[in-house]
């Protein structure tokens, strides 16, 4: 448990919102924000020698055009020890190298060169010597092509040296300078989460805000207005300053993520939204061209099924053919069988009337031999049953009777019950059968006759289906396409609705909205009492260096400031330059005093002031300014560094020791 | 029926015993034993009479009216001009000795169709005129 998760926790409670303690933490612990918070202690920072060498060119006549060759060549033996309090680096005139000490120092303190390529070409050697709370640094590097290598070194209490890092690049120089730095000076990297990057500002930021340049007067403390509020607090020394850096930048990176989330929704909804426009034209299309077809007319699978009806009749009326030909050949078998009977019992009726009509005759000869009939032997034949003339048994039966069953000798009446038979009569049963055979004949063939009726019919209507199966083929098309576009319709209209939030975002953003809530009130109440006390030494320091009428001050937390000067309330973007080197000069000096005073803050006590007179401030006033510096660091323990063209000012106020002035056209190394 | 050396052929020998055994009617033949030069039939008397009956007999009358219609045809031709007539039948023309003679009966009633169309229009022809 952590004392800003259950404030966090306590407050959402507050506000009725049900997120655990241990959800709490996590979300703080996995945006990286530090569970506690230590108010600043000021750590000091001073240089105690800058040791440069190499070889310089340079032209006699500025202004020409001057060969390589041409150029006038000097060694460089720069070797500057400056002392506590305010040490001055001037020359008589301008480009004669004051700045270059500056930025050469912060060279070799930072890692980080603001030099001119020339001027660094011109150097061989860098030797710097920085004490931290008293703790001696060496900074030492060989500068090759313009790349510094070197070492960072520490004095041991024994006098011997311990090597706290390397280098080879410029890069590796600041990582180096870097880590023993912001450790040494009890200094938190400032991360800051600007349109989707983190961007982290480690020691060199802090360096560069030790400088005033007169040509950068805004803000008022360091130099970048994106960190000002970072910084003051850091200088300050407030408490939660740092933690609340981190909620802040957790907090504008979850937002980030959240707006890009929510551009990407928007983006979607939009992209979405002109889908669902298009899909809806499209199946209003697909509706019309749908339309523009004629419903009555046969689709394409009316037109199938017209085909297969049509083939189905023209199945069935060949059925019925075949069932019509066997059953006329069947009908014809029939009717020869009757015309077979009818014609045998033609002919046994025949037979025996013929038989009547040639006994009835007397024969007279032998049909083969002509003999004559013997007139006794045919008198006898009824008796003898012979024939007269060749003795076989004669039949003399009249047949006649047996070729009409109604006119038998033998009634049916006549014969026991039990032999009685049914009797048929084959030609009444053929005539039967082939009255039979004919209606079965008859009725296939009406049958069939409908069945053609009908094919032609099916027919007829496949063949005008056929004819409109181009359209049907694309009104079928027509239905596809409203199909598909309406399902496409469907599932966009389905998807736009269903749009379901990020609940574990929205859950992060309430805790670290929360925390951010409370480490800003805390940093607020914590600094409020501390920025007072700034303020009145501002505006003390600021009348001291000239600045008289500026009656007060009010810095506030985020790095602006109310003025009352001349009676009028006023902002420090307000004033004249001249007057904002004052103030400007005046906080940073304000936040050393405090730290030194009352042993809070964390501004290590170093300052160096770039060309103070470029701005608008005449020579007495710069005078005014740098006997009121000096009588401060008399008081206060701390290490100023002027850098001015006014040597001879310098001159005038600072002890000899204190001093690195170049005079005339001379240049400082 | 075959064909055989005078055309259309069967033995009636059989058949004309049995007449000839009634005295019904007669044949006498010209010519070797071996090489008939001619035969002529002839009814007898009795012959005539059992005709007759025949003819009012119900049952085997269409035997005499068939024989009138044989009559009419072959009229009073002899055998060899009788034989010359069957062969302007490509039918009968075309048959192999000793095989059947295929049935001209369908073609006989098609040139009898023509004859009776042109018998039946050819007064309303005149008669248009």
């Amino acid at each position: 448990m952590t004392i800003l998760g259950e404030a966090v926790f306590a407050g959402l409670k507050r506000n009725c919102v049900e997120i655990e303690l241990a959800r709490v933490e996590k979300v703080l612990r996995e945006s990286d924000v530090s569970s506690t918070a230590s108010r600043g202690v000021p750590a000091q920072l001073r240089v105690r020698r800058l040791h440069v060498t190499g070889t310089k060119r340079y032209s006699e006549t500025p202004g020409e055009e001057t060969e390589l060759a041409e150029m006038e060549t000097a060694p460089i033996k720069l070797d500057w020890t400056p002392n506590d309090g305010v040490n001055g680096v001037g020359s008589g005139a301008n480009l004669r190298g004051k700045s270059s000490v500056l930025h050469m120092t912060m060279w070799a303190l930072t890692g980080r060169s603001h030099l001119q390529a020339d001027v660094v070409s011109w150097v061989n050697h860098v030797d710097a010597e920085f004490h931290v709370d008293s703790v001696p640094l060496f900074v030492e590097f060989d500068v090759e092509g313009g790349v510094p290598v070197g070492k960072v070194e520490q004095q041991l209490p024994s006098g011997g040296r311990t090597v706290l890092g390397t280098f080879a690049a410029e890069a590796e120089f600041e990582s180096v300078m870097g880590s023993v730095m912001l450790e040494r000076l009890r200094l938190d990297a400032i991360s800051v989460f600007s349109k989707g990057v983190e961007i982290e500002h480690t020691w060199p930021s802090y360096a560069a805000a030790l400088t005033v340049h007169a040509d950068k007067l805004d803000p008022i403390i360091g130099n970048e207005n994106t960190l000002k509020t970072r910084i003051l607090q850091m200088f300050v020394g407030t408490s939660w300053a740092s933690i609340d850096a981190q909620v802040a930048t957790a907090l504008n990176s979850l937002m980030f993520e959240r707006d890009e989330h929510k551009a990407e929704r928007q983006a979607a909804v939009s992209v979405t939204a002109v889908a669902l426009e298009r899909a809806e034209k499209r199946a209003m299309n697909a509706k019309g061209v749908l339309e523009e077809f004629d419903l009555d007319e046969p689709d394409v699978d009316t037109v199938l099924e017209l085909a297969s009806a049509a083939s189905d009749r023209s199945r069935e009326a060949h059925e019925l053919s075949l069932q019509l030909m066997t059953a006329e050949a069947a009908a014809s078998d029939v009717r020869a069988h009757l015309r077979i009977e009818e014609l045998r019992q033609q002919a046994a009726v025949e037979d025996a009337v013929a038989r009547r009509l040639f006994n009835g005759m007397a024969p007279t000869v032998c049909p083969r031999c002509s003999t004559k009939v013997d007139a006794e032997r045919y008198a006898a034949e009824p008796a003898t049953l012979e024939c007269s003339l060749c003795l076989h048994e004669l039949d003399l039966v009249e047949h006649l009777a047996h070729s009409e069953p109604d006119a038998g000798s033998l009634g049916a009446e006549d014969l026991p019950e039990t032999e009685t038979e049914v009797v048929v009569d084959p030609l009444e049963a053929l005539r039967g059968a082939v009255a039979d055979a004919e209606r079965g004949v008859s009725g296939l063939r009406e049958k069939r006759r409908l069945a053609e009726t009908q094919l032609r019919e099916a027919e007829q209507a496949a063949a005008v289906g056929r004819d409109k199966i181009d359209s049907a083929r694309g009104r079928l098309k027509a239905e596809l396409e409203l199909a598909r576009a309406q399902s496409a319709l469907d599932t966009l209209r389905e998807a736009v609705t269903d749009k379901p939030g990020v609940p574990a975002l929205d859950e992060k953003l309430i805790v670290l909205r929360m925390a951010s809530n409370l480490t800003k009130k805390w940093v607020k109440d914590d600094q409020e009492l501390l920025l007072e006390s700034v303020s009145h030494a501002i505006a003390v320091l600021a009348r001291r260096f000239g600045s008289t009428n500026i009656t007060s001050v009010k810095l506030k937390g985020n790095g602006n400031m109310d003025i009352v000067k001349g009676g009028a309330n006023t902002t420090y973007s307000g004033l004249t330059n001249g007057e904002k080197l004052r103030i400007k000069l005046a906080a940073v000096i304000a936040l050393i005093e405090l730290g030194h005073g009352k042993g809070v803050g964390r501004h290590p006590g170093l300052l160096f002031v770039d060309s103070p007179a470029a701005e608008e401030i005449p020579e007495s006033d710069l005078k005014t300014m740098l006997e009121a510096m000096a009588a401060v660091a008399e008081a206060t323990d701390l290490q100023i560094v002027v850098a001015t063209t006014y040597g001879g000012m310098l001159n005038a106020v600072l002890p000899k020791d204190n001093l690195l002035v170049a005079t005339g056209t001379e240049f400082v190394w | 029926m075959p064909r055989w050396h005078h055309g259309a052929y069967e033995a009636i020998d059989d058949a004309f015993s049995v007449l000839s055994a009634y005295g019904l009617a007669q044949v006498r033949r010209q010519g070797g034993i071996r090489k008939t030069a001619r035969s002529q039939f002839f009814l007898t008397e009795a012959g005539r009479a059992a005709v007759d009956e025949l003819r009012t007999e119900k049952v085997l009358s269409w035997y005499t009216d068939q024989v009138k219609l044989v009559a009419l045809v072959a009229g009073s031709d002899i055998g060899s001009k009788l034989k010359q007539r069957q062969y302007e039948q490509a039918e009968y023309a075309r048959t192999k000795l000793g095989t059947n003679i295929a049935p001209i009966h369908a073609i006989v009633r098609e040139r009898l169709d023509v004859v009776k169309a042109t018998a039946i229009s050819a007064p309303a022809a005149e008669g248009a005129s």
